[in-house]
């Protein structure tokens, strides 16, 4: 009796030595929610949107533009949040202003993009000889005119006045 | 004197010679009288003397007179015609120089100093009506020099011309015994002008010219040639009064009988159209012809019926404001015309090869200034504009030429025939014009990018009022490609004004239809802006040509991107997409790490890892959708999916290098 179970006891010992196969498949599909975010950061190297380094500060209209070019992406957020607007006079206005740090950020955005765009319009008017007012006048329907769908600008009415509202 | 008895004559002899005696002797006193009547009245008399007896009407003045050497010489000689105040003929010195036989009537030498000739129109009548009152030369002279001479002749002819030229000559043997002699007239300073009823239209001038003229010749009213090089003409209304009033069958000169230019040379003769009207640029056209036996009257008429043909070559058209900047090159132009067309303002061919339009900032500042009614001189009747009976351009290039100089773009080629063309004004030269583009393919392999069986018509119309200032085209495409994206039965409808060029496409990709616009605005950083959206597009087949390594997505969806650059750049991007109904979503860059599951794993842990690979890298949705905006190296990708298997929700934040003060928590969405 002792002995008659140790052959089955050493099949047991083989088959447990093999690999078993399991398949986790199901009928159903397994429901699952995924939510995944991924940053990607650009460290050094060139890429397409120009200067890596950080904006050089000046007064020139080249370090202007490689401000604003650092600036698109914030720009453009808030443009996507309908927090800020084109103007006619080729500026940035904030159309609703958050509250704390990130209402600050904004206003601070705004505020240094329109000193860096008033910088390219003064060069403007300069170059094409033309007064500042003229230039402005160009640069608001030229930004008007660049602007998405659902950007808010400011769009000249039948009137002569003008009134905000979104880009259709 | 004692006479010698053996030579005296016998008194017969002696009474015959008395007579002859009588005679010598009355002749020397009769010479011996004129000579003494001579010296009294002086050399200078004798010379009035023989002009008042060829022709009563006219008067010698000289200042003094000179007989040294056997050379007369007069000094500040004046002709006076009856009746008029201002000399016909004034030299500063007129030197004959009697030679050796001039006993025989062969004179050694005549020599105008400064011959001045002015000839008004009454003073033109006085020896037309005389027909060369002296008949034919009594004297020859062995050479004629002229030195300076100028000859003023005005109202001649018929039609009226004015003309004056100068003259520098030495003529060889000169009179009636060589009157086949042919001599050469060298004129210069030549100016010819139209008289009519108001200031004198200016025609024709040359530097240079040499005239060919024999006695025999000018007798019988020939010219023997006339010789022009690099002459100019104004084929304006000068040459058209001239042409309109020239008699018909013959002409005539001042005398009435036809004056033959037996041979008539114009090299290098500059025709100038002068202004065009409509600021177009005056053509200056190149003419060598020659003309035999014309008449002198019939000439300009002659002339200006012969077709001319002149090339131009490497012909620009700049932008007003930047020299830089070509509005429309011309490698070849040829012309043919008439001057009688030129006069009428027509010219009956121009066949321009090679022309390359850069439709663009010059050449809209060109067309805007030269139809800018504030800089136009004159206002252009219809009737009275330039014409061109036949216009033809083959081998043309039409570029979008956007980006100030940099003048990128996809060159389409285009040719064209018109007839009747108007040139008064672009306008009218634009509305006239189809640019016809033949079917053709094109590669353009630096952009990845080719289209088949391109064709449409271009056509440039610019009127003056603004709000319609625009091109509009219609060019479609069998098939265009850029990579790896394809889309067929393309059109592209343009219009240009002069803030920009302006878009709208359409065309069928991917089971759905694309349509879209894009403006390129004509500043100097050539900003653009441009958009494009996508109904029922077959995502399957977008994705499959978009990275079918990566991504695939069946589906149908629709989509709509929205993209701001300037000249190469894209500075920013914002789209999204919506599925209409399910589809699959596969993400095959996971079967790379499905490949790569190490076999020693436990099979527990491959499994579980197999699944959920195999999880994330299919699903089945019901509905998608997509927002997503870069700009620069900065952007976000929002993708959200829901199906039976549960939902997919996909945040990608691009983070740039930005300056200090960016804010952390990027996603501002929509």
């Amino acid at each position: 009796m002792k002995y008659s179970r140790l052959p089955f006891a050493l099949l047991l010992l083989v088959a447990g030595c093999r690999p078993l196969d399991v398949n986790l498949s199901t009928p159903e599909p397994i429901v699952v929610d995924v939510n995944m975010r991924v940053d990607v950061y650009d460290r050094g190297g060139s890429g397409s949107g120009g200067s890596k380094s950080p904006a050089p500060p000046g007064e020139g209209v080249s370090a202007a533009d490689a401000r604003r070019r650092a600036r698109m992406g914030d720009i453009q957020t808030l443009k996507n949040s309908r927090l800020i607007g084109e103007g006619r006079d080729g500026l940035l206005l904030v159309r609703e202003q958050p509250e704390g740090a990130y209402g600050k950020f904004v206003a601070k955005t705004v505020a240094d993009e329109n000193a860096d765009r008033s910088v390219m319009m003064r060069q403007l008017a300069t170059e094409r000889s033309l007064s500042l007012e003229d230039i402005q006048k160009q640069q608001g329907e030229l930004w008007r005119n660049r602007s998405f769908s659902g950007e808010w600008i400011e769009k000249p009415q039948a009137d002569g006045t003008w009134d905000w509202a979104q880009k259709e | 004197m004692p006479e010698d008895p053996l030579s005296a004559p016998p008194p017969a002899v002696r009474r015959r010679r008395r007579p002859w005696l009588t005679t010598f002797v009355a002749l020397i006193a009769l010479t011996a009288a004129a000579l003494a009547f001579g010296w009294r009245i002086g050399p200078s008399a004798m010379v009035r003397f023989a002009v008042r007896s060829v022709d009563p009407a006219l008067r010698l003045k000289v200042s003094s007179t000179s007989l040294r050497g056997g050379e007369l010489r007069l000094r500040d000689v004046q002709l006076m015609l009856r009746g008029r105040a201002d000399p016909i003929f004034r030299a500063e010195e007129v030197a004959v120089g009697l030679g050796r036989e001039w006993r025989s009537g062969r004179l050694g030498s005549l020599t105008l100093v400064h011959p001045d000739l002015p000839l008004d129109k009454k003073a033109l009548e006085h020896f037309s009506a005389s027909g060369g009152r002296g008949g034919p030369m009594p004297w020859e002279i062995a050479d004629v020099v002229i030195r300076g001479g100028h000859v003023w002749l005005q109202e001649f002819g018929d039609p009226a011309l004015d003309i004056s030229v100068n003259i520098d000559a030495t003529l060889h043997r000169v009179g009636s015994s060589a009157l086949e002699q042919e001599h050469a007239l060298w004129l210069s300073h030549i100016y010819v002008a139209v008289h009519g009823s108001g200031t004198p239209i200016p025609l024709f001038g040359a530097g240079q010219a040499e005239a060919r003229v024999s006695l025999a010749g000018l007798a019988g009213r020939r010219l023997r040639g006339l010789r022009v090089d690099r002459g100019w003409l104004l084929a304006g209304p000068g040459l058209q009064s001239l042409v309109a009033g020239a008699p018909q069958g013959g002409a005539s000169t001042a005398s009435g009988g036809a004056f033959i230019l037996q041979t008539l040379d114009l090299v290098d003769l500059q025709v100038h159209t002068g202004e065009m009207g409509g600021r177009m640029p005056e053509i200056s056209l190149r003419v060598n012809t020659a003309l035999r036996d014309v008449a002198l009257g019939q000439a300009a008429e002659d002339l200006a019926e012969r077709i001319h043909q002149v090339e131009f070559a490497d012909i620009e058209i700049l932008s007003p404001y930047d020299p830089l900047q070509r509005a429309v090159s011309i490698h070849t132009i040829f012309a043919k015309f008439s001057l009688a067309g030129l006069a009428r303002r027509e010219i009956d061919e121009l066949i321009l090869l090679s022309p390359t339009i850069y439709v663009g900032e010059a050449l809209f500042e060109y067309m805007a200034k030269a139809d800018d009614v504030r800089h136009l001189p004159e206002p252009v009747e219809a009737t009275e504009g330039w014409r061109v009976n036949l216009l033809k351009m083959n081998f043309g290039k039409l570029i979008i030429a956007v980006g100030g100089r940099k003048q990128v773009g996809l060159p389409l080629a285009f040719q064209t025939t018109a007839r009747n063309v108007s040139l008064s004004s672009l306008a009218g030269l634009n509305a006239s014009l189809v640019m016809t583009i033949p079917p053709d393919d094109y590669e353009f392999p630096g952009y990845d990018l080719s289209f088949r069986n391109v064709r449409g018509d271009v056509r440039l119309n610019f009127p003056t009022n603004d709000e319609q200032n625009n091109l509009v085209n219609v060019v479609r495409f069998d098939r265009a490609r850029w990579r790896n994206f394809t889309a067929r039965d393309l059109w592209v409808s343009v219009t240009f004004d002069l803030k920009g060029i302006n878009a709208r496409f359409g065309g069928e990709a991917y089971g759905g239809y694309l349509s879209g616009g894009f403006s390129f605005f004509l500043q100097p950083d050539a900003p653009w802006t441009g958009w494009i959206t996508g109904e029922d597009v077959d995502v399957d087949a977008l994705t499959q040509a978009a990275a079918p390594q990566h991504f695939v997505m069946s589906g149908i969806a629709d989509t709509r991107v929205e993209v701001n650059g300037s000249g190469p750049s894209i500075e920013r991007v914002v789209g999204n997409l919506r599925t209409a109904g399910g589809g699959r979503m596969v993400v095959n860059k996971l079967n790379d790490l499905l490949d790569a599951i190490p076999p020693e794993w436990a099979s527990i842990k491959r499994e579980s890892t197999r699944v959920s690979l195999e999880t994330l890298r299919d699903f089945d949705y019901t509905e998608a959708g997509a927002d997503f905006w870069f700009t620069g190296d900065e952007g976000l990708l929002d993708v959200k999916m829901k199906g039976p298997s549960g939902s997919r929700n996909l945040e990608v934040v691009l983070h740039g290098n930005g300056p200090a003060g960016t804010w952390s928590q990027r996603g501002g969405g929509r």
